[in-house]
């Protein structure tokens, strides 16, 4: 069974009468621990197919299947139990400003209502991966745009998601940070969490070495290209940096 | 609830208070004032009405005297005699003897009430006798003026609590809108209804229950603090007749303090459904 499977899905955008279809019956099944990039122009939908994963948008028509189920007919009680099995980094990050960076990582194990000592450890182990421990008790608003994208990416691999779902996450990265991100996802992908990568960045496009490179244009996915895997280095970012100095 | 929903909703709420200071402050200064008013307002209101019903029953121990003109028959005055004792408000009427030395021409009634009778009665009996032909004029009967105080004042209390209310609520639900922006991260991330609910919830059960006993612990000073004051303004309301004013009963300040928590926790509840809606 596909980990995540659209079966004719489609969405429109605009005010009535000028409607466009943002996603025009999409087709698509990620099957457990794929890591899929999702490529297009801006505006191509990238984002919205996303959303619709997380329920945060309904399509038009259609049906978004989590596991098999329909995330759209889940009642307002199952939600929850979705969305904490998917880790989800947003292109605007939502995350609150008044708080440190340990509480807005924090939140995301917490919810899952897992012993204190879990939630600790958990949130700790995101924060060192990410290299902001000496952030930690920062208020995340008086931080760089760079550090705050760390933080969004913190929280979304804190609570161990069986899903993750990235939206541009490296678009305020610089290149250590962005192959950092990289690598990590590459890492989860390799022990079976399921990765959906949307990028219009040059660098993630050539740098990722991904299951499936997947080309959204005007609503409608293009013939995918499955690429060959590369072996992902899961000893850390040196062999990246090798990697990426041979792909140059 | 689990642990870590009990350790986030106590961090939350001081986080919440710790975020906006002044907020909260404004929140407990407008639940102790608005409870303030609501408060003294109703015991303004079971004060006039106790006052009244002491009045009342003062003046149903007394009977009520029909003068009867000095032209007026002893068949009349004996007529209108047995039309009120049909009346179940009256207990028994005694005819003055016609041999009496003052005003020896004329008649009166003495008319004597049961002393559960509504005040009313004393009113509709004055508006049926001064239709009346031969009466003069009946008295004493309960002043109207003390009903009309009751019902203003019974208005007042119904308008004071829902201004309290209106204010309470309002102030508490923007302490859930400054924080709706983290309400909308923890939905997203896949935070349960009660888990989001539960900050806000222990805040609007602290600030409603601390507001209230402060606003009951103030009124009670106020009262002690100037009793002479309000023994005589009483006495004044109620036609002489004395009156000592007195606060709530234990049980009447608990559901009092008790339906301003629970509006409290249901302002609370009903805020943050509403930072939820997309």
């Amino acid at each position: 069974m596909a980990m995540i499977a659209f079966e004719e899905v489609t969405k429109t955008h605009g005010i009535p009468g000028s409607r466009r279809p943002t996603l025009d019956s999409i087709n698509l099944e990620i099957e457990p621990g794929e890591f899929v990039l999702l490529t297009g122009p801006s505006g191509s939908g990238k984002t919205t197919l996303l959303n619709l994963v997380t329920a945060l948008e309904r399509p038009d028509s259609g049906s978004v299947l989590i596991g098999g189920r329909d995330v759209h007919r889940l009642t307002s009680g199952s939600l929850p139990f979705l969305r904490r099995n998917i880790g989800v980094i947003h292109q605007e990050l939502y995350l609150v400003p008044e708080v440190s960076v340990r509480e807005n990582v924090r939140w995301a194990v917490e919810v899952q209502g897992v012993r204190h000592r879990t939630v600790r450890a958990r949130t700790q182990v995101s924060l060192e991966l990410l290299q902001l421990a000496d952030h930690a008790d920062s208020p995340v608003g008086s931080l760089s745009r760079d550090v705050q994208q760390r933080v969004a990416i913190a929280r979304a691999l804190a609570a161990e998601p069986a899903i993750v779902l990235a939206d541009e996450p490296t678009s305020a990265l610089d290149g250590h940070y962005a192959h950092l991100v990289l690598d990590l996802l590459a890492r989860l992908a390799s022990r079976g969490t399921t990765i959906v990568l949307a990028s219009r960045s040059p660098l993630v496009s050539g740098y990722v070495r991904a299951g499936r490179v997947l080309q959204l244009q005007d609503g409608t996915l293009r013939p995918t290209t499955r690429t060959v895997i590369r072996e992902f280095d899961l000893t850390g970012g040196a062999g990246l940096e090798a990697r990426a100095s041979e792909s140059a | 609830m689990k642990n870590t929903s009990v350790r986030y909703a106590l961090r939350g709420a001081w986080r919440g208070v710790a975020m906006s200071p002044w907020l909260h402050a404004m929140a407990l200064l407008t639940v102790v004032l608005c409870t303030l008013l609501a408060m003294s307002v109703t015991l303004g209101w079971r004060n006039i009405t106790e006052a009244a019903e002491a009045q009342h029953r003062r003046a149903a121990s007394q009977p009520i005297v029909v003068q009867m003109t000095t032209a007026g028959s002893a068949a009349a005055a004996e007529l209108l005699a047995r039309d009120l004792e049909g009346l179940p408000e009256v207990a028994r009427i005694e005819l003055a003897r016609a041999d009496a030395p003052v005003k020896a021409q004329a008649r009166s009634l003495e008319v004597y009430v049961h002393a559960d009778t509504q005040p009313e009665f004393a009113q509709r009996l004055a508006h049926y006798l001064a239709r009346r032909a031969g009466v003069v004029e009946p008295g004493p009967l309960t002043d109207a003026s003390s009903l009309d105080v009751r019902a203003i004042a019974l208005g007042l209390v119904v308008f004071a609590a829902l201004a309290a209310w209106l204010m309470i609520g309002s102030v508490l639900r923007l302490t859930v809108f400054a924080r709706r922006g983290e309400i909308r991260v923890l939905e997203m991330l896949g935070a349960t209804t009660r888990f989001i609910r539960a900050p806000h919830m222990l805040l609007g059960f602290l600030h409603t229950l601390l507001g209230a006993l402060v606003a009951a612990s103030l009124l009670q000073v106020v009262l002690v603090a100037f009793a002479p004051d309000w023994s005589l303004l009483l006495t004044r309301v109620n036609n002489g007749v004395a009156f000592a004013p007195r606060f709530f009963r234990p049980e009447e300040l608990a559901v009092g303090i008790g339906v301003t928590v629970l509006f409290g926790l249901w302002t609370m509840r009903a805020a943050v459904a509403h930072a939820r809606r997309p």
